[in-house]
């Protein structure tokens, strides 16, 4: 029987492995994939727990974060091509001109 | 279905939400405006947007002492979001009093600016004025958002690209802590109102060691701490502040961060007043090294503007003392903080702004 502790699991089971992702790798567009990825376990969590305590509050949770998702990517593609046009790069290493 | 309808209309309380509303919509005028003008005309931007300003803060004045409630308790209208409100027109104004001049010079006369500033605004005003998780997210995104937009505004210098980007990809990922804390908090507590999570947790106190309410607690804190730019999760402030346009840089480290600022106290007094020995302890070793590491980073720094950002980090550290003392002085305390900072900092960018030539990059 899967209960409610399986899918609270897998949910952070997927966001480990997103915050690992946006520690690790060096490409912006897979770093994005990888808050996505987080932001997607955190639904499947309201999803499930949604469905555990009987209340529907989750469920409108999980619409609103997907909406906001959508709009953060709108907003952080248009960021990444702005900084592709001028670097020809979308690697976070070559991000080295703020420092000290 | 009749029932849904009705108990849909006895909720909503559009007095609750009407200043922002009628924020969003002058910004949205403008928008609209914007499109029948010749580009690089600014001037038109800036005086409909003070005026938008004005009116917003006429309705937050008179609505003071007059608590408005309403959208089934999840927006609140009291006291303490007008004094936040009127705190996030101020920066906002003198943000736009400060920017039109140093956009024409930078090469950026763009009136785009000025919406996303006023939308910016409306966020954090929802944020202040948010009793239930939803709300907050919803205003917290709002601001940040249109902030990632705003740092990066200066589309052809490779600095203001970074600095916008940078600050949307660290802003994204603080933003994924604070939801899976408000998830498993919903998940304690089976709701998402921060009053009746404060109630339940209350009530249950076999529930305040649980560790999924500690786990959330320390998320939800991360998440916020983020925005605060509180000592571990400061590291994106100087590098933003320095490449985001002066003005921006000024309006990030006051507005935006008195909303966080907001949000995080009525989270913390709200639902978990119940724990307070436990995020008193955390708070004050985080305000510690905010302090810290804030002002001894600041000496050694040779950019001005890098020197003010990690002054801003300094400052969150002072205000986040009052958090850590838990009582209405300390409270109180903050939100008078938060009041002088505004001006305090604001001026201290307006100065830069002033002084920065176009020729040699502050």
């Amino acid at each position: 029987m899967i209960s409610v502790y399986h899918y609270m699991t897998v949910s952070a089971i997927l966001f480990a492995m997103g915050t690992y992702g946006v520690l690790t790798r060096r490409n912006a567009i897979v770093i994005f994939m990888c808050i996505e990825l987080m932001l997607n376990s955190v639904n499947l969590t309201f999803i499930a727990l949604s469905s555990h305590l009987q209340s529907m509050d989750g469920q409108v949770f999980v619409m609103f974060v997907m909406v906001v998702a959508a709009a953060e990517a709108a907003v952080g593609l248009a960021l990444m091509i702005s900084f592709y046009r001028n670097r020809e790069s979308i690697d976070v290493d070559d991000m080295n001109l703020l420092k000290l | 279905m009749e029932n849904l309808v009705q108990i849909a209309i006895q909720n909503v309380n559009m007095a609750a939400i009407l200043p922002s509303v009628i924020l969003t919509c002058f910004g949205m005028g403008l928008l609209l405006i914007n499109v029948f003008l010749p580009r690089g005309t600014t001037r038109h931007a800036v005086w409909i947007s003070l005026i938008g300003i004005l009116v917003t803060g006429f309705f937050v004045y008179t609505g003071w002492g007059n608590p408005q409630y309403g959208f089934n308790d999840a927006v609140a209208m009291d006291n303490y979001a007008a004094f936040f409100s009127m705190i996030f027109l101020f920066a906002a104004g003198l943000t736009i009093l400060m920017s039109d001049d140093y956009l024409h010079r930078e090469g950026y006369p763009v009136s785009e600016y000025y919406p996303l500033i006023l939308f910016t605004t409306a966020g954090a005003m929802w944020m202040a004025s948010g009793t239930d998780m939803m709300t907050i997210f919803l205003g917290l995104e709002v601001m940040s958002i249109g902030l990632y937009v705003l740092a990066g505004f200066f589309r052809g210098q490779v600095r203001s690209n970074e600095a916008g980007l940078k600050y949307f990809l660290l802003g994204a990922f603080s933003t994924g802590f604070l939801l899976y804390g408000m998830a498993l908090i919903y998940g304690v507590t089976g709701s998402t109102k921060l009053t009746e999570i404060g109630i339940y947790l209350n009530a249950h106190a076999s529930l305040l060691d649980n560790p999924m309410t500690l786990a959330g607690l320390v998320l939800l804190s991360i998440g916020f701490l983020f925005k605060i730019a509180a000592a571990p999760f400061h590291m994106w402030t100087p590098d933003v502040y320095e490449g985001a346009p002066t003005p921006i840089a000024a309006f990030m480290s006051a507005g935006p961060k008195a909303a966080a600022f907001a949000a995080f106290l009525r989270i913390m007094e709200y639902c978990f007043f119940s724990l307070k020995p436990e995020w008193t302890a955390m708070l004050w070793v985080i305000a510690v090294m905010t302090m810290v590491i804030g002002n001894v980073i600041a000496i050694s720094q040779t950019n001005i503007k890098r020197m003010l950002a990690y002054s801003s980090i300094a400052h969150a550290g002072y205000a986040l003392v009052g958090l850590v003392a838990a009582n209405e002085i300390g409270y109180s305390g903050l939100l008078f903080y938060m009041l002088a900072y505004t001006f305090m900092n604001i001026g201290a960018f307006a100065v830069l702004t002033l002084a920065g030539k176009k020729a040699k990059r502050t």
